[in-house]
């Protein structure tokens, strides 16, 4: 037996070693690195031929970029600015449109590639390029609220990085910059906003500035009152407390805020846009009348749009597609304002172009060389009348020969320069039309035409045309996968599969929870090849999860056995335990609504509680009482006396509701209503940072007296008396933490859990025990009761697998300065707080628990001690004669694993498998790669930290009874 | 066997109770009479279903409603028709004027039960399997007439014929629940409607945007297909089988 154990424990460990190799493995083929081009661009000699010929340059009187249209610039983000909300007739934007109508705006449609999060649009605005998608995760990792520093921008270049290079008159290049830096901040970069911006530009980037956080979405004023309370006096002409700035950048957060709070219909955001309205009005109106802002142009922007559910971060029409406007009373072509969008889409009222396409257009438009990663394309409306002919002309090249810098960069120089001259023939018989195969070549060859047409007719359309055909070609990242990366990854993954399956004691005859997990597995499988289902994954649980109940249940009813007695001395079937866990299975599906299709809808945490917020509160207090019920009467049960285990309890809780009440208020005030308010006027002096330390302070401190003084009692204490597990023990601490990880409406949640643990309990004893059977281990059916529960109570926290479900509000829970391991694990704990849970809940169940002669009393439990007595010298008895093959030779734990790895890594395999075949999806960047980084985080955290680890520590700890 | 009424009643208080005989199979009355009707049952009840499908689209509920009379009728006549009614009678005082299951059974012997049968089904399981429903994830606030009426389709479908042929003894039905009885085409109809309900959840969630993906369209159809399909494997291929969940 021993031989085959080690060989058993080998293939698992294996098998969970290779799951992150393969995640590591895939995620290099699927999501590759981008090569950043270093340095800032400058102006090279090419600009100086083309410029000599204008009158500009070395040789002539005016300096290149000095003869540019704008030298200030006013630029203007606005979170969450859909495009109908400036320019539609449900808007409120009135002086904006009006502006429109007369011709000194020029109005867009600004596609924002998915991911619609803050970081990323704001990383594309100013250097232009497009955001990887592991931006996306830095954005979580690093980020706050709606944004944070996902690798640094201040050596990369944008048009930030240029203007200050201008505004302040320094040299070319990077080094020693700031050694040069004449007379302070005149001249620089002032920025009021969101703080995204001082996270992405750090340090002494900007001459002024004043960040603002969006913790918390309640805050629809303070946010926004914040930056504009600096306007009138960055307006005044410089002083020498404000000396002059080049570009002036505000982001306001409050229209987000508004939409993530109430939606786009919610009663706050027409007097949001219309507060935007005036601050708008009030940039356009000083650049009108002051003298030294003659020369500024204004761009408000919106960095995404949001759905109709006001949230972002997918690839909805509604969450791509914001507002873009440039404006100056220098540009004068007077246009019509529709106020409906154009046939057949929802916000495209004018022209749809990039949000990239900002960049070249500022460096056209105020002078300086195009930023070197950028992917962007001048736009015509706006630079075409300003510069005249000669001067679009010349803009249009510079922009290409950039936009041929990023080509070249990724195709090698020598190829690029093979592929032109290959071309070069060939284009002067005709147009590009059927003679290049594939994009590269296809560049190549307008790129060709464009400057065999130099100086003639023509030329700029060439340039246009290679332009967009290069801005098309690079965005798409389909042609950079690495697709034996990708299969590699899946085979390490279906490695890791094999491994698991081989590493179950017993494979044949199939059980029913072998047959049920088999089934499970292979149907979740197929389900991730269907954009609809992944996007709609929950419904798979809370399909699969009754019927597996039932399944239980009528495997309880078959085997007869023992039955439930009653308080009234009836006994019943323990299969009717499946009605308490059926009942509350069903109204936590309900909880929270989830997933794409319905998204919106009605459900008990969005819908009921604000109407009942008194209700949700007793719910909220009653999970806490038996919270606090739990730590008395089994974590600090015979370590401290009664008293002071309810005392503690008791001080361990009190904290942990003041923390949720004011965190409440703060997040959701209108949950609270007035709730609590001397409480709340008492701790008012504590800020919740401290308040929260205050609640995990204690936690640890429960935690160790828990583990030294049961250990310490554990010797002393005789086999006959009460003895609780560890891991019971610790049970209750960490439904604690996980409770404060858990926003307010969903913390109720915990109750019904702790319901469905203590039903499965006794669903799920041992049926009446029989030496000869090898079936008699509950392992495998605990194991698949607990990743159901575990999928399906994610869902119903309000999971999903969209990038936008994420809840970031509980993850600075006494996080002051910012700090990634801790930010990551309370993060994860708040979105994964159902799941983690129910790991802890499988040990338990899992655990032989021996029984105190106390709890055998009631009646109700006099058997399960029985039994499991029974069990034990059973299992004792024949697990030397069960041979090699038997359940016994591994211990449930084990089993346990094994069926997690081969879910979690037959999982890993389906999505991997449909991230490869489905590469050229529509879909791919929006549902399927989201779903992927959602793998990764239910393999790696869920399965092989805490399921692997924290289940180790709690099984190691159940030794200690 | 007499054709008297009165049968002897289980009785209730013994302190052992004999156990259940190892149940057998259904089999049908041997008349060609009741083939042809058993084996002309899935069909009618597939084809009424394939032709009111538009109108079940468009108007569930008052599809639904106008079906369900015409589904009790069919399933009345099939139980008379087709099936034996209980061989041992249930301990109920109103069944007492029942006659005993057998080939010539006689017109009320056989109309009675299977009215019986009905009543039960419309009084005591379609509440049930509506509670049953909802636990499965089927709508509660809203579509409550959609629900009941599937929950009528579906009890119509899975146990008048439980009833008619097993009568009202706890044990069996026990039995029933748990999945003991043998397979035949009386029990394989009432596990494939009620499996069929649950496979036909599936396509809910696609956003093929159909009409015919609104509640409770799929399931619907899953009863019907799974109860027919269930009839013919239950009494043709596995017939006399016995599930075993170890």
């Amino acid at each position: 037996m021993a031989p085959r154990r080690r060989r058993t424990t080998a293939a698992l460990a294996l098998a969970n070693l290779l799951l992150p190799l393969a995640l590591l493995v895939f995620a290099t083929g699927f999501f590759p690195y981008k090569p950043v081009l270093p340095g800032l661009a400058g102006w090279d000699e090419e600009d100086w031929a083309d410029a000599a010929g204008a009158g500009v340059g070395v040789g002539a009187g005016v300096k290149m970029g000095e003869d540019a249209p704008f030298d200030k610039l006013v630029f203007m983000v606005v979170d969450a600015l859909r495009s109908d909300f400036v320019f539609g007739k449900g808007g409120r934007m009135g002086f904006v449109q009006s502006l429109i109508r007369e011709g000194s705006a020029i109005p867009f449609t600004a596609h924002a590639t998915p991911p619609t999060v803050t970081m990323p649009r704001v990383k594309a605005l100013t250097t232009g390029g497009v955001p990887g998608f592991l931006d996306l995760i830095l954005n979580f990792a690093e980020g706050d609220g709606e944004g944070g520093a996902g690798g640094e921008l201040g050596g990369v270049d944008s048009w930030l990085a240029q203007l200050r290079r201008k505004g302040l008159g320094l040299g070319l290049g990077l080094g020693g910059e700031e050694g040069e830096t004449q007379g302070g901040t005149d001249g620089g970069l002032v920025f009021y906003g969101d703080d995204t911006w001082l996270k992405l530009f750090p340090g002494e980037f900007f001459g002024r500035a004043e960040g603002t956080s969006s913790f918390f979405v309640s805050d629809f004023t303070q946010v926004d009152t914040n930056v504009t309370r600096h306007l009138p006096s960055e307006l005044l002409p410089p002083s020498s407390t404000k000396p002059e700035w080049t570009a002036l950048i505000t982001h306001y957060l409050g229209l987000d805020h508004i939409g993530h709070k109430t939606g786009p219909a919610g009663p706050a955001m027409l007097p949001k846009q219309r507060e935007m309205d005036a601050v708008f009005r009030l940039l356009y109106e000083a650049v009108e009348a002051q003298a030294h802002l003659r020369d500024t142009l204004i761009v408000l922007v919106g960095d995404h749009g949001m759905n109709a559910g006001g949230n972002h971060g997918g690839s909805g029409p509604g969450e791509t597609e914001p507002a873009l406007v440039f404006a100056s009373p220098k540009f004068a072509s007077p246009r019509e304002a529709p106020a409906e969008p154009r046939e057949g889409t929802e916000f495209e009222f004018y022209r749809k172009v990039q949000q990239s396409d900002v960049v070249p257009t500022l460096a056209g438009l105020l002078g300086f060389p195009v930023p070197r990663n950028s992917l962007g394309v001048v736009l015509g409306e706006v630079c075409e009348g300003l510069l005249g002919a000669e001067g679009w002309g010349r803009l249009l090249r510079r922009n290409a020969r950039q936009v041929r810098g990023v080509v070249e960069a990724g195709l090698g120089a020598e190829r690029w320069r093979g592929l032109v001259e290959g071309f070069e023939e060939r284009v002067r018989k005709g147009g590009c039309e059927g003679v290049a195969d594939g994009e590269e070549e296809e560049m190549a060859c307008l790129w060709a035409r464009a400057v065999g047409l130099k100086g003639l007719e023509g030329e700029a359309e060439a340039l246009l045309a290679f332009l967009y055909k290069a801005q098309d070609a690079l965005s798409s990242t389909a042609s950079s996968y690495d697709v034996p990366r990708m299969g590699a990854g899946i085979a390490i993954a279906g490695g890791s599969l094999l491994l698991a399956v081989l590493a179950f004691p017993v494979l044949w005859p199939p059980t029913l929870a072998g047959c049920a997990l088999t089934a499970v597995t292979g149907l979740y499988g197929v389900m991730m090849f269907a954009s609809s289902y992944v996007e709609e994954e929950q419904h798979f649980w809370y399909w699969t999860t009754p019927a597996w109940l039932a399944l239980l249940a009528v495997r309880s009813l078959q085997q007869g056995g023992s039955r439930l007695s009653l308080p009234n001395g009836l006994s019943v079937p323990r299969a009717l335990l499946v009605i308490p866990l059926l009942a509350s299975h069903r109204l936590m599906l309900r909880w929270n609504q989830t997933g794409q299709k319905h998204a919106g809808a009605p459900d008990v945490a969005h819908a009921f509680f604000p109407d009942h917020h008194i209700l949700m509160w007793l719910a909220v207090l009653g999970t806490y009482l038996l919270v606090g019920a739990q730590l008395t009467r089994s974590s600090f049960k015979g370590v401290l006396a009664a008293e002071a285990a309810v005392s503690t309890a008791f001080v361990m809780v009190l904290p942990a509701v003041v923390f949720k009440l004011n965190f409440t208020q703060a997040d959701a005030p209108e949950l609270v209503l007035g709730l609590g308010e001397r409480v709340r006027a008492f701790t008012a002096g504590l800020d919740l940072v401290a308040q929260a330390r205050v609640v995990f302070v204690m936690l640890v401190l429960a935690t160790g007296i828990v583990v030294v003084g049961s250990t310490w009692k554990n010797e002393k204490t005789s086999a006959k008396e009460a003895k609780i597990t560890l891991a019971d023990r610790l049970h209750p601490l960490l439904t604690l933490f996980l409770v404060t990880q858990t926003r307010a409406p969903n913390v109720p949640l915990f109750f019904l859990l702790e319901l469905q643990r203590s039903c499965f309990a006794r669903l799920l004893l041992p049926p009446t025990p029989n030496p000869n059977s090898k079936s008699h281990s509950q392992a495998l059916p605990i194991a698949l009761t607990s990743l159901l529960l575990s999928q399906t109570t994610y869902f119903a926290f309000g999971g999903s697998n969209s990038i936008s479900s994420i809840d970031l509000s509980n993850a600075y829970n006494g996080v002051a300065d910012y700090n990634i391991v801790a930010v990551g694990i309370l993060l994860f704990a708040g979105n994964w707080a159902g799941a983690v849970w129910w790991c802890s809940a499988a040990v338990t169940l899992l655990l032989p628990r021996p029984e105190s002669p106390a709890q055998s009393k009631v009646g109700s439990r006099a058997w399960v001690a029985q039994e499991r007595a029974k069990l034990r010298t059973d299992a004792a008895g024949s697990a030397p004669e069960a041979g090699g093959d038997g359940e016994e030779g591994s211990s449930p734990w084990m089993i346990h694993i094994t069926a997690t790895t081969v879910f979690s890594a037959g999982s890993l395999v389906a999505v991997m498998a449909a991230c490869t075949l489905l590469r050229t999806h529509l879909f791919i960047w929006t549902v399927f790669s989201p779903k992927y980084l959602y793998a990764m985080a239910w393999a790696v955290g869920w399965h092989l930290i805490v399921s692997v680890g924290l289940g180790w520590a709690l099984w190691g700890c159940g030794g200690v009874v | 066997m007499s054709s008297t009424p009165g049968i002897k009643p289980i009785p209730a208080s013994k302190p052992a109770p004999t156990p259940l005989p190892q149940a057998k199979p259904t089999e049908l009355l041997h008349d060609q009479y009741s083939f042809l009707a058993a084996n002309l049952h899935p069909v009618i009840l597939l084809s009424g279903l394939a032709l009111s499908f538009n109108r079940l689209v468009q108007d569930p509920v008052m599809t639904l409603a106008r079906a369900a009379p015409v589904v009790i009728i069919l399933q009345a006549l099939y139980c008379f028709l087709c099936l034996p009614s209980t061989g041992q009678a249930p301990p109920q005082p109103k069944n007492k004027w029942k006659k005993q299951a057998k080939p010539s059974q006689d017109f009320g012997a056989r109309a009675v039960p299977a009215f019986l049968s009905l009543l039960l089904t419309i009084t005591l399981t379609i509440p049930a399997l509506f509670l049953v429903l909802i636990f499965f994830g089927a709508p509660l606030t809203t579509h409550q007439a959609h629900t009941i009426l599937l929950a009528a389709h579906l009890g119509l479908l899975a146990t008048p014929q439980l009833f008619y042929v097993h009568g009202l003894d706890v044990r069996v039905w026990m039995q029933a629940a748990s999945l003991q009885l043998p397979l035949d085409e009386v029990y394989g109809m009432s596990l494939g409607a009620v499996l069929g309900a649950w496979f036909g959840a599936v396509p809910i969630p696609l956003d093929w945007d159909r009409e015919w993906q609104r509640w409770p369209v799929t399931v619907l159809v899953g009863v019907y297909v799974g109860a027919c399909l269930g009839k013919v494997v239950g009494g043709y291929l596995v017939k006399g089988w016995r599930v075993k969940l170890n």
